[in-house]
């Protein structure tokens, strides 16, 4: 069995502990901004974190789970995060069916709060940015299920806690989520949801599946996990709505119909202050919790949000892709990119292969502008990729633009009034070889020879070169 | 809605200009501005809330309102 607490065990090495209180408004996350811009990745666990009044909250956060690449892929069994995409791409196509236990065997029950009792103001949630207009949930996984079929869907939504028992959350307008919200309310019925904080990586990731509608993540996290994700039916709903029996946190509640209120600003994954929109609100029935619970934060436009939602694009890039250009090797979501740009390396693509890739890839709603590279170039190096694109494209014949595509509308550059984005395939590679057995017709890369650059590591190992001048 | 406090900015660009796509408000109590969705306004009767003050209004009770 999996869960939040086995993960912290098996990185205990990487975990960040800070002595003393550390200020739930901002300052958590201040700690985030900090180590990103350090490039330093540890798990951040607090242990007192304090309210605005000064109080100490009993519940412990932990921040920056994911924010490493090389522990996020590690969480998943996977040695070197480099080879992720084919690795998540193989396991959430290989699905494995959740299953159910009792209340006494769910850890996430063992506390129940309903009515008023439950109050979302006893939870250490985040104020992350200075124009956030109040504290949000950042990784409550919204659960909720489509009235025709009955299958649930999850996705991480951002949840403005406003009083005890009331807070707006905000499902994309394109989502599954917010399909089944229509439905209910489409028949004048409140929409039942529960958000869910807290779990293994594993769970997390396979949460992140990007799966057709209706069909249910639970499948995709059992197929992560290696085993059945165990489901506990919620106190509010039932089994109609199941929630992770190994999960740290549930909200349960529902979605009065055709209710809408002001939600955000809210500093998003773009790093843009996103928009104040009318969404939804949540009226909460009941909170579950474990006796010692843990609350989960993702950073909102940090590492530590960007990675796994974009570990999980390469995955589905790359099954994407892989069908229609087996010479794909490796894929890269960059956190410089946000969400918007992916870098794909191939092996020796044949003619037209590449730009047949791009065009299968653009299509993915999420996907922006998209880079082919050859597999000299490292993907995950971003001044590789500049090298590519300064010596081996040329504008008009390697650029392939599309628009009127479905795309983030949270995309600061978008077109005033645009309801769809403009996307682009570059193809970055050499030019293909055209005799069996000569070179390709391109000037080869320069270099030092390996015995002259083992010898110069050789010569510099043991030297103090701090404070020589960087580039 | 209180066409008054809103200054619409025109709908299409020439080609190769940038116009940017964000609506914002200026909060009628501190006069602070924050940005929203042009659906946000165009409902007409969800209440705004002002980020800096947590003021909460109309859109007609807006001291300014620039829809792009």
């Amino acid at each position: 069995m999996s869960d939040l607490r086995t993960f912290l065990q098996e990185e205990s090495t990487h975990v960040w502990r800070p002595a003393g209180p550390v200020g739930l408004f901002q300052e958590i996350t201040a700690l985030q901004q900090a180590l990103d811009a350090r490039q330093q990745y540890p798990v951040i666990e607090i242990a007192e974190p304090r309210r605005a009044d000064g109080s100490v909250s009993p519940i412990p956060v932990v921040c920056n789970l994911t924010a490493s690449r090389e522990l996020t892929a590690r969480a998943l069994g996977v040695q070197d995060h480099r080879d992720f995409a084919a690795t998540y791409a193989a396991r959430t196509a290989n699905p494995i069916a959740p299953r159910i236990v009792s209340r006494a065997e769910a850890p996430v029950q063992q506390v129940v709060l309903q009515g008023d009792e439950a109050s979302l103001l006893d939870l250490p949630v985040l104020t992350q940015h200075a124009l956030d207009p109040g504290p949000y949930l950042t990784s409550a996984h919204a659960t909720t299920y489509d009235p025709d079929t009955g299958v649930d869907n999850t996705a991480i939504q951002r949840c403005w806690v406003k009083e005890p028992r009331r807070m707006s959350y905000y499902p994309y307008p394109a989502s599954h989520n917010t399909r089944n919200l229509r439905k209910f309310w489409g028949k004048g019925e409140a929409c039942p949801v529960v958000f869910w904080i807290g779990h293994h990586p594993k769970v997390l990731l396979g949460t992140q599946a990007k799966l057709s509608y209706p069909e249910s993540h639970w499948a995709a996290c059992g197929g992560l996990l290696g085993e059945p994700l165990r489901l506990v039916p919620s106190i509010t709903h039932g089994d109609k709505i199941m929630v992770p029996a190994d999960a740290e946190i549930v909200i349960e509640g529902w979605a009065p119909a055709n209710v809408f209120e002001a939600d955000g600003p809210f500093g998003e994954y773009t790093g843009y202050m996103g928009a104040q929109v009318a969404a939804p609100v949540c009226e909460v029935t009941c909170i579950t919790r474990r006796e010692r619970a843990i609350y989960h934060d993702y950073g909102s436009g940090h590492a530590d949000m960007l990675v796994p939602d974009n570990m999980a694009m390469e995955g589905k890039i790359y099954s994407m892709m892989k069908p229609i250009a087996p010479s794909v090797r490796r894929v890269h979501v960059p956190v410089s990119g946000r969400r918007f740009h992916a870098y794909v390396s191939f092996e020796r693509p044949g003619i037209g292969e590449v730009r047949d890739a791009l065009m299968a890839a653009l299509a993915y709603r999420r996907t922006k502008a998209i880079i082919a590279v050859d597999d000299d170039i490292d993907i995950f190096s971003d001044s590789d990729i500049m090298f590519a694109l300064a010596t081996r494209v040329q504008w008009q014949r390697d650029v392939i633009t599309a628009s009127g595509l479905q795309g983030s509308l949270m995309d600061p550059s978008i077109a005033r009034g645009a309801r769809t984005v403009e996307k682009a395939g570059i193809d970055a590679t050499l030019a293909p070889s055209e005799v069996p057995g000569a070179p390709r017709p391109v000037a080869p890369r320069n270099s030092v020879g390996q015995e002259a650059l083992d010898a110069a590591q050789a010569l510099l190992a043991g030297i103090d070169t701090k404070g020589w001048p960087q580039l | 809605m209180n066409k008054d406090n809103i200054t619409r900015l025109p709908a299409h660009s020439p080609a190769g200009e940038k116009r940017g796509a964000v609506s914002w408000v200026q909060c009628g109590a501190c006069s602070e501005w924050f940005h929203v969705t042009e659906g946000i306004i165009s409902r007409g009767d969800v209440k705004l809330h002002c980020n800096h003050c947590h003021t909460e209004f109309l859109p007609p009770e807006a001291k300014k309102i620039v829809l792009a």
